[in-house]
């Protein structure tokens, strides 16, 4: 059966995730020495909110637990009881608490005992803090008054009238006359509460309804008029579905067929589910249904996984661009009828513009679909940054710049490991304790600043931190040790800072149990590396380190420098090109053998055959070739012979390894304009095969 | 059919002032000073309702309406009970002595007419 809802449930999940977000963010940035208002009535807002939604969409463990947030909330924004630090603690445990909620509740499942027994715990702590200035009584009922829905199209309410109505003077009438000056009005009495007439008190009340009532008007005035009758929980008041929902087959026969909403109940805990069905058959093992249902979740969590949130904006933008197509096209049919004439031409030429300038907005925007903000992942880093700092006794403060800056999903996906491992490298080893920091002159609090921003074609990530920088005589004298660099060379500063990332390297004497263990950096590395992007490192003894990670805004599409090498084309990434140039006669000479290497301001720099390296073809010398182009990866240089420039161009990758086999120096293969192949060059890949011949020949 | 209401406070402006709105809406309006003497204007009386303080001197609202719902002719008899908003216990308090419903003081002479509206 399918679930009418489960489109607004999904609303419901990300706009409470959101909220939780918020109270989060909130929360960390609080000031507990000047705590301001606005920002107690916003976490207040955010509970309150997820509580009401909760209950509409039918999570009323959410809404229970929310429900105590917000009462914990109340007395301290009215200003009756105090934030301190143990109860901002309790908060952000309670904001866990919800994500787990939501999580569990999104899967259907009930919340595992032992988050259930975590949030006993923090409901009791929470009660208990309380309890020392208990809030004004008025103000616990008061938040569940408000919680009024507007703009619904009204409410399912089951309503049992008191025992003792009549003896109160209770006018029960005049309840469904005011309730019937809100909107139309059906009601289905429900005399099942009535007991056989023996033992029957003749002034008892055991009337009870189920009304359907439809109004926009808010559940406050609901509430206002059952306020007298209603006691304990006699009263259950139910939105009903939103506006443009399929209704469910019950509600359409209560409107059409007068079945009654006490008889949709007793039917509906009559039906059994699906397995429960087979099993009573004799079909199949109990064992068999809840692997089978563990199978069905696992898909669900896949398609979930799979989705991609789109600002409708961004839709908008592509239906009338395609609308544009559609008339270009018009115009090119209509051009072509009149091919021969010079106003035909005229024509032609214009709309092949227009279709030009068309085609590259539609590639551009429909790219822009994978786009999201970096936010994604930095959001996750403030209460990251808060514990660790906490737990290490450091005091870092977390500064986030650029969190509107736009990546591919899949990048913002792989970023999350990569960037959660230098933000705490950054706060664990990075950032130097307090009285170090006092001693050194600089203030106390240490500030890690997170920085995303766009640079021509490239995202920048930047983790920044203020504190002793890298050790870089630890590093040599750790390299050697380990074989990696040869004693008595010293490696260039940013040869050293790179060494970092080679796997198993860590200068940290004492491991500590959050990082420090030299693995994860070469990860690091790895991932950044498998999205086509570098990493560079610039760090000043006693002042920090940075560093920055160098993206491709999107995977699929490259900035390219086209290049003839004989018969082949090749593609540098635009990225790694420096420069190139044309060969002055002399200035390449040959070492060891048949190596090249050429002078350049002073620096040697390896020149590389590409024709030779990737197919082991014997080409004697570059000197056939009459152009350099001279890149750069990880701190390293080369030249690569070229015979000609071709051009500058973007150019869409096809992954080599789908369609033939993993080269070594290629990262794929792109299909030119005049349908030739050409290969896209992997140029960190080039520098190790080179690196790897000269060992080998050397 | 005219109602007629019986509003029980030991301060007159208070009375005076629920007598007049009452009155403004075309209801007959009895009064009386505390729970003794409402007892006494009340017997032999067709009230459509009863209004009442809880603080007041002889006899509480909250008697006044126990001793009402013990007389037959009051049994049914819709009763008010006037409470402050901290009086939040003094709801359940009036509703287990029999009372049918609250005003919650301070009250607008539109609230108290809305209120009237809901149980006669």
């Amino acid at each position: 059966m399918s679930d009418p809802m489960a489109q607004f449930r999904d609303a419901f999940f990300e706009e409470a995730t959101e909220l939780a977000d918020g109270m989060e963010a909130t929360l960390l940035s609080l000031d507990l020495q000047a705590v301001e208002v606005e920002d107690l009535h916003t976490l207040f807002r955010a509970a309150h909110s997820i509580k009401g939604n909760a209950g509409t969409f039918g999570y009323p463990a959410v809404a229970a637990f929310t429900h105590t947030l917000e009462s914990t909330l109340e007395p301290v924004r009215q200003g009756a009881r105090p934030m301190t630090s143990e109860l901002l603690e309790l908060m952000l445990q309670g904001v866990d608490l919800i994500r787990s909620h939501l999580y569990h509740a999104r899967r259907e499942e009930p919340l595992p005992s032992k988050e259930q027994q975590a949030q006993s715990a923090l409901v009791a702590l929470l009660q208990q803090g309380g309890a020392a200035i208990p809030p004004p009584a008025a103000a616990t009922s008061a938040p569940a008054k408000q919680v009024a829905m507007e703009g619904g199209r009204g409410f399912a309410i089951r309503f049992e009238a008191p025992t003792d109505a009549f003896r109160r003077g209770v006018n029960l009438e005049r309840l469904f006359r005011e309730l019937a000056k809100l909107g139309p009005l059906q009601t289905w009495p429900d005399f099942s509460r009535i007991p056989p007439l023996e033992t029957m008190d003749p002034e008892d009340c055991h009337l009870a309804w189920d009304i359907r009532l439809e109004t926009t008007h808010p559940q406050i005035e609901v509430d206002e008029i059952f306020e007298f009758v209603q006691d304990g929980d006699n009263l259950r008041i139910q939105p009903l579905a939103p506006e443009g929902a399929v209704p469910c087959l019950g509600e359409i026969l209560q409107a059409e067929a007068g079945v009654s909403p006490a008889d949709i109940r007793q039917a509906l805990s009559q039906q059994k589910r699906l397995g429960e069905l087979l099993v009573d058959m004799g079909k199949v093992k109990p064992e068999a249904v809840s692997k089978a249902l563990d199978q069905q979740q696992k898909k669900r969590n896949q398609s979930e996984a799979s989705t991609l949130r789109v600002a409708t904006e961004k839709i908008d933008r592509l239906v009338n661009l395609v609308g544009e197509l559609v008339i270009t096209q018009a115009m090119l049919a209509q051009a072509s009828l009149q091919a021969n004439t010079i106003q035909g031409e005229e024509h032609m030429s214009s709309a092949l513009l227009q279709l030009d300038r068309q085609t590259r907005e539609l590639q551009e925007r429909v790219m822009g679909i994978r786009m999201v903000p970096v936010d994604m992942v930095f959001s996750r880093f403030p209460r990251m940054v808060h514990e660790l700092g906490k737990q290490l006794g450091k005091d870092v403060e977390l500064v986030m710049e650029g969190q509107a800056t736009e990546l591919d999903k899949t990048f913002i996906e792989m970023l999350v490991d990569p960037l959660t491992h230098l933000v705490r490298n950054a706060v664990d080893h990075g950032m130097d304790m307090k009285e170090e920091r006092i001693q050194a002159g600089k203030s106390a609090l240490g500030t890690i600043l997170l920085r995303a921003s766009s640079r021509g074609g490239h995202i920048h990530i930047e983790v920044k931190d203020d504190g002793r920088g890298l050790n870089r005589e630890r590093i040599l004298q750790k390299a050697i040790e380990r074989g990696l660099v040869a004693p008595g060379t010293r490696p260039s500063e940013e040869e050293l800072n790179m060494l970092i990332f080679e796997p198993g390297f860590s200068t940290v004497e004492q491991v500590s149990d959050l990082s420090g263990r030299g693995v994860g950096m070469d990860v690091v590395r790895q991932n950044v590396r498998a999205l086509g992007g570098r990493i560079e490192v610039e760090s000043a003894t006693g002042k920090g380190t940075t560093v920055r990670l160098v993206l491709p805004l999107t995977l699929a599409i490259l900035d390219g420098l086209t290049v003839r090498v004989g018969d082949e084309t090749y593609v540098f990434p635009l990225a790694s090109v420096l420069e190139s140039f044309q060969r002055q006669g002399s200035d390449v000479q040959t070492v060891k053998g048949d190596r090249e290497v050429i002078s350049l301001r002073g620096e040697f720099i390896p020149v590389v055959r590409l024709q030779r390296l990737l197919s082991g073809a014997r080409s004697h010398t570059s000197s056939e070739r009459p152009l350099l182009v001279l890149v750069e990866a990880e701190g390293r240089r080369a030249a690569m012979a070229v015979d000609e420039l071709l051009g500058q161009q973007q150019v869409v990758i096809k992954s080599l390894e789908t369609h033939y086999r993993r080269v070594d120096g290629i990262s794929g293969a792109t299909i030119l304009g005049d349908g030739r192949v050409a290969l896209i060059l992997d140029v960190p890949g080039l520098m190790r095969l080179e690196a790897g011949t000269a060992v080998v020949e050397a | 059919m005219g109602h007629c209401i019986l509003t029980v406070d030991d301060s007159s402006t208070m009375r005076q002032m629920i007598t007049f709105t009452l009155k403004g809406a075309n209801f007959d309006v009895l009064e009386a000073g505390d729970g003794v003497e409402a007892l006494e204007v009340a017997k032999g009386k067709k009230l459509s309702l009863i209004i009442t303080d809880v603080n007041m001197p002889r006899m509480d609202g909250i008697t006044l309406v126990q001793r009402l719902r013990a007389l037959p002719e009051f049994k049914f008899t819709p009763i008010l009970v006037l409470t402050t908003e901290s009086d939040a216990t003094m709801k359940q308090k009036g509703k287990e002595a029999g009372a049918t419903g609250w005003i919650v003081k301070p009250f607008s002479p539109e609230k108290l007419l809305d209120v009237v509206n809901k149980v006669i």
